[in-house]
């Protein structure tokens, strides 16, 4: 067995689109559509920039939900789309986790990232991986399989692994410390011309909408889950 | 991409990287371009907006033929020949000079749009036709400029790339992840290697997120942080002092003013808690190498120079300057040619300069005779410049407008006639940064975009056109082509510096100047600075404050996906971009009833702005963030919210003057994060 794959260093990464921007260039992509995008989610009060494009899954969803067979698994892992079987009936773009194949209403079929093959061929990186500024994404072969250990650092905002297997280890590590401003409350009142006890009544005043807001976020349920920037 | 034609490129945009690019074309389009991995600072990567140029030299929206707005501000436009347009302009100057018996109501508004060396040609043209007016000074960068010369005498910064050799580095006020990302492998090497990173910001920025330590201090108070580390480190018997006299002048002077301050001061200053002080103190005098790199954002305040002084005493009495890659960064420029009226060259003699940052009151106060005519190059003064509204009037009162630009800009938009700039692919030029010690060539890559020119053949033109007209009115060699001026300009200094023989040579790849030469001694007592009326010592001058009325700063800093008002109309980069943002902490939202997506109203007593608000726990409670920069375009966006004049946050923003920048650029530079706001749901 052998699977090529993409690895995540969190800790590495600032977020910048480098690669987001590098596969439009190297793929000519329409404005709207992105092979990878960089998202931001928070976990434990931490933020983490994830960089994702098709994670060439070991058990890939697309491939087993397309009617048309436009999908294929290489011998080396990768799951490529045939577009002239494609119909573009977008089974896959409903069906993968993480959004991998996206659907062109141009030319009416589905699209998405392809490890940069023909870079593979000209024994180049893919277009995203040698655009990282800081080694947060890189590529790597998996020569056996791996099981679950390339998710043990998975973050929680992204959909379960176990569904599709992706093709993608995640590794953070490294703390940082911050330093926050301290909150001043005697400056605060200041500014706004008010007391501290009319302050505590605001807030309090505040708190009560606060909860309110909370209960209409469960119901609409979606204030919890990750923010997706795209 | 086997077979198909690469050329040399060089992004000359105002950006610390200045990259050096490969350019891919097929069937005369610009199909990919790439970072030039021979380039060492740039080493083959370009960054966001570098791998989306392919979408600018092709917009639908780029000007292919010279325009005419007849009337001004009436959006009827009309195409011209460029006879058409040279004549009118070239009327228009000879008409002015023979009815003020001066070329000095002649204006020329140029600055960072582009920063490719035959730029400066557009000085030397205007210099032809006798003395005329000009935009000075930047609104960049100068009160730091000011504050590095009064420390060191000069101007100069270690070569970036030695950022990689430092146990400590302290990023105070920079945003490299989004400004400045080919510094980020030299950042990442030096953790790699055991060293920290250290971001000193008000916003908790995508680079602090990324940092190992986050310090989040109050705008404008730069100069208390470095003084009360300063202070902790002498009280504690931990500065050398014996050495201190070799490297530092005035020492004693500062010394009695570093008895009186404590860490308890600067923790009330800053907004920090002490033990931050402390550990910042300790980090970076056990570290060596250590280096502090000073971001133009935190000298963008009326006390900026002198918190850039500030850092510049901690750096040099904890014995960081001139240590392998130690010491403070900013900029330098040893790599710029010295030409037209750029720093250190002569210009024409009689030339009236107004401060560009305050260029509305200077053209209405500026008479006998008046300016009556502007030139815009490279600029786009209406979004970039604070207190936009009031330049917008006023520039209506001239008489004739020319912009010269790739798209129909807001300052376009106000023009008499708009000259469509052939783009980087179509020209020749060299591209130096004020960062990194590269330079590389910029080489023509594909035939003019309709009929664009590049603004050396716009004036070489014009002033044909005009001795055409009036024998003997400009003595510029309009015969000379972009390369015969590049010969000029790669002189004996440039040829030395690079160690090359002549700018072909960079054909080959390009090509990185001499190290430079660091000082190590600073100028504590600066009698120059007294004269100037700036006290003498680095001593803390506190920020401004808010009025009561409008109780939050507003920094309206660098973008991600712009570089001022340049690329954030791309397409590619709209689509992740859509619509202007105002970040604002939660504490301050929930007091103004606002929530996340909420559409606000921005506004003080100069404006108002409209944009949609983010809430953001990383932006101090004081504190509001809106990027500079937008220019109104939203088509992407599917319904319309804001129209071109809603969003442009020099509306807000007042052309005050930093402390500084008299001595390097001729003006004081703007403090444009001295600017106070409150915001309400629309």
């Amino acid at each position: 067995m052998k699977q090529r794959a993409f690895a995540l260093r969190l800790e590495r990464c600032v977020g910048c689109r480098n690669c987001q921007l590098a596969c439009k260039n190297e793929h000519r992509t329409a404005s709207r559509i992105n092979w990878r995008q960089v998202r931001e989610g928070e976990e434990d009060g931490r933020r983490y920039y994830v960089s994702l494009a098709c994670n060439h899954c070991r058990n890939p969803e697309c491939f087993r939900v397309c009617p048309e067979k436009a999908y294929w698994k290489r011998r080396d892992g990768l799951v490529l789309h045939l577009p002239r079987r494609c119909q573009g009936c977008q089974a896959c773009v409903q069906a993968c986790p993480y959004q991998a194949p996206r659907y062109n209403p141009e030319t009416r079929q589905a699209e998405k990232c392809n490890f940069c093959l023909a870079r593979l061929d000209e024994g180049l990186q893919p277009a995203c991986v040698a655009a990282c500024p800081t080694g947060a994404l890189n590529m790597m072969t998996w020569e056996s399989d791996p099981g679950e250990a390339p998710y043990s650092q998975w973050v929680a905002f992204l959909p379960d692994p176990a569904l599709t297997l992706p093709s993608l280890q995640i590794n953070r590590s490294g703390e940082s410390r911050h330093y926050w401003q301290q909150v001043q409350q005697e400056e605060v009142c200041n500014y706004y011309k008010i007391t501290a006890d009319s302050l505590e009544i605001i807030q309090k005043r505040l708190k009560k909408k606060d909860r309110q807001g909370e209960a209409g976020r469960k119901r609409g349920a979606k204030d919890g889950e990750c923010k997706w920037i795209f | 991409m086997v077979g198909v034609p690469v050329y040399r490129s060089a992004c000359p945009c105002n950006c610390y990287d200045a990259c050096a690019m490969l350019t891919y074309v097929e069937d005369g389009r610009v199909v990919k371009l790439e970072g030039d991995p021979q380039h060492g600072y740039t080493r083959g990567r370009l960054c966001a907006k570098g791998y989306a140029y392919s979408r600018r030299v092709h917009s639908p929206e780029r000007l292919r033929y010279p325009l005419r707005q007849y009337p001004r501000g009436s959006g009827n436009w009309q195409r011209l020949s460029w006879e058409e347009a040279l004549e009118l302009i070239a009327t228009s100057i000879l008409d002015l000079k023979a009815r003020y018996g001066s070329t000095l109501p002649v204006a020329l508004n140029k600055y960072s749009g582009n920063f490719g060396w035959l730029q400066n040609i557009i000085d030397v043209f205007f210099d032809s036709l006798g003395p005329t007016t000009r935009a000075g000074g930047s609104p960049c960068w100068s009160a730091g400029l000011d504050a590095f010369y009064l420390d060191f005498g000069r101007v100069t910064s270690p070569d970036p790339e030695d950022l990689a050799r430092n146990k400590c580095i302290i990023l105070w006020g920079t945003n490299p992840a989004w400004t400045a990302v080919h510094s980020l492998p030299f950042l990442q090497q030096a953790r790699d290697q055991g060293g920290r990173v250290v971001v000193i910001d008000p916003v908790f920025t995508a680079t602090a997120k990324w940092a190992d330590y986050y310090l989040q201090i109050k705008p404008g108070t730069d100069g208390a942080l470095a003084l009360g580390v300063l202070a902790y480190l002498w009280q504690r018997g931990r500065l050398d002092e014996e050495g201190l006299s070799r490297y530092a002048a005035g020492w004693p002077a500062l010394r009695s003013y570093l008895a009186g301050l404590s860490q308890d001061w600067a923790a009330r200053e800053t907004g920090l808690e002490v033990a931050a002080i402390t550990e910042l103190a300790e980090m970076y005098a056990t570290s060596r190498p250590a280096a502090i790199w000073i971001g133009f954002g935190l000298q963008r305040h009326t006390n900026g120079g002198q918190n850039v002084r500030a850092i510049n005493a901690l750096a040099a009495l904890t014995g960081h300057l001139g240590t392998g890659g130690g010491g403070v960064y900013y900029a330098h420029l040893d790599t710029w040619p010295r030409v037209g009226s750029g720093p250190g060259a002569p210009g024409q003699a009689g030339n009236r300069y107004l401060n560009m940052n305050n260029f509305a009151a200077e053209l209405l106060h500026c008479q006998d005779p008046p300016v009556k005519f502007l030139w815009v190059a490279g600029r786009n003064p209406l979004t970039q410049e604070a207190g936009a509204r009031l330049l917008s009037q006023t520039l209506n009162t001239l008489e004739m407008i020319v912009v010269v630009d790739h798209f129909l800009t807001p300052t376009a938009r106000l023009a008499d006639i708009v000259l469509p700039a052939a783009s980087l692919f179509e020209t020749w030029d060299i591209v130096s940064s004020y960062w990194h010690r590269w330079v590389a060539v910029n080489e023509p890559a594909l035939a003019p975009w309709y009929e664009s020119w590049s603004d050396l053949e716009i004036v070489a033109a014009l002033a044909d056109k005009l001795n055409e007209l009036s024998p003997g009115s400009s003595t510029f060699p309009s015969h000379k082509k972009a390369r015969d001026w590049l010969d000029e300009l790669f002189d004996r200094r440039m040829q030395e510096l690079f160690g090359i023989s002549c700018w072909q040579e960079l054909l080959s790849g390009p090509r990185k100047a001499r190290p430079p030469e660091l000082p190590e001694r600073i100028e504590l007592d600066s009698a120059r600075a007294g004269e100037l009326g700036l006290p003498n010592l680095p001593i803390y001058i506190r920020p401004a404050s808010p009025p009561p009325e409008y109780p939050l700063q507003l920094l309206t800093t660098h973008q991600q996906y712009g570089l001022h008002s340049q690329f954030q109309n791309l397409d590619w980069l709209q689509a992740l971009n859509p619509e202007p943002v105002v970040l604002i902490n939660p504490a301050a939202a929930r007091k103004r009833d606002l929530a996340e997506g909420d559409v606000v109203r921005v506004f003080n007593g100069q404006g108002e702005i409209i944009a949609r608000a983010k809430i953001e726990p990383g932006v101090p409670e004081a504190v509001v963030v809106a990027y500079e920069g937008w220019y109104g375009r939203d088509k992407y966006q599917g319904t319309r919210l804001f129209s071109p004049g809603d969003y442009n946050v020099n509306f807000l923003t007042s052309p005050l003057a930093t402390d500084m920048g008299i001595l390097t650029t001729g003006f004081p530079g703007c403090a444009f994060y001295d600017c106070f706001v409150e915001v309400c749901r629309l």
